[in-house]
């Protein structure tokens, strides 16, 4: 820990506030990775930490560099920018291949609306084998 | 530095630690090759957000520069990873 240089006590309570919570948010996304159900319910966990927590996280990081050093810290915010133009490329990249694997393995991708439990149990079993198989006789499905 | 902002700090490293566990978990469960790409690029940015708490908790600004490493290598590694999940196949 550094020492010498102390922040006025509203900038300390806000960078805390801000730390923790981009540090919550970012904890929940991953709980939502974990614990749900098909792959496309599990890509909208970690977004949360991508773009939630990283702002907040970021935000704290320039409020504390700013009150600390002399002038505006404004580094931080190539970070922010960089990720929010990068990590929705990534992410429709990864869907994409995602819809492209299902569906050359025959599963009926993306699940239709309606029935929202139905919806549940089928995801469930979108990954696993003895629930579906390839089916020959539709042929190749449809190149993204 | 007082306690308030130590401790803060420290809970959003326990915070983003606990969650790359669960990318962790995830990578290791899979199901499938998708999930585990996805469970990658998540532990990348977890990462990138930590260096910035530690650059945080430490006041010093080369932190910072590791962060911005991460945050491009990690998004090239991940459009070749999905680039290669979405044509790997087609070889196959």
């Amino acid at each position: 820990m550094t020492d010498g240089m102390t922040l006025p006590l509203w900038a300390e309570i806000l960078t805390s506030l801000l730390l923790v919570a981009g540090g919550l948010l970012t904890l929940v996304g991953c709980l939502g990775l974990w614990r749900f159900h098909s792959f496309y319910q599990r890509m909208h966990g970690p977004t949360l930490g991508a773009t939630m927590g990283m702002v907040f996280i970021v935000l704290a990081s320039m409020l504390y560099f700013t009150m600390t050093d002399e002038g505006p810290a404004l580094h931080e915010v190539l970070i922010a920018v960089f990720l929010t133009m990068t990590v929705p490329a990534t992410t429709l990249m990864l869907a994409r291949a995602a819809l492209y694997r299902h569906r050359r393995a025959g599963k009926d991708v993306p699940l239709p609306d309606g029935d929202a439990t139905a919806a549940r149990f089928r995801t469930d079993t979108l990954d696993d084998e003895r629930y579906y198989s390839v089916d020959e006789k539709k042929g190749p499905p449809p190149t993204p | 530095m007082n306690g308030m902002l130590e401790w803060a700090s420290l809970c959003s490293l326990l915070c983003i630690a606990i969650a790359m566990l669960l990318a962790t978990l995830r990578l290791l469960k899979g199901p499938a090759a998708q999930d585990r790409v996805l469970a990658l690029d998540t532990m990348y940015i977890c990462a990138m957000l930590m260096l910035l708490v530690l650059g945080i908790r430490t006041g010093s600004t080369e932190y910072f520069e590791a962060a911005v490493t991460i945050a491009l290598l990690g998004f090239v590694s991940s459009v070749a990873l999905a680039k290669f999940l979405l044509r790997g196949e087609v070889i196959e």
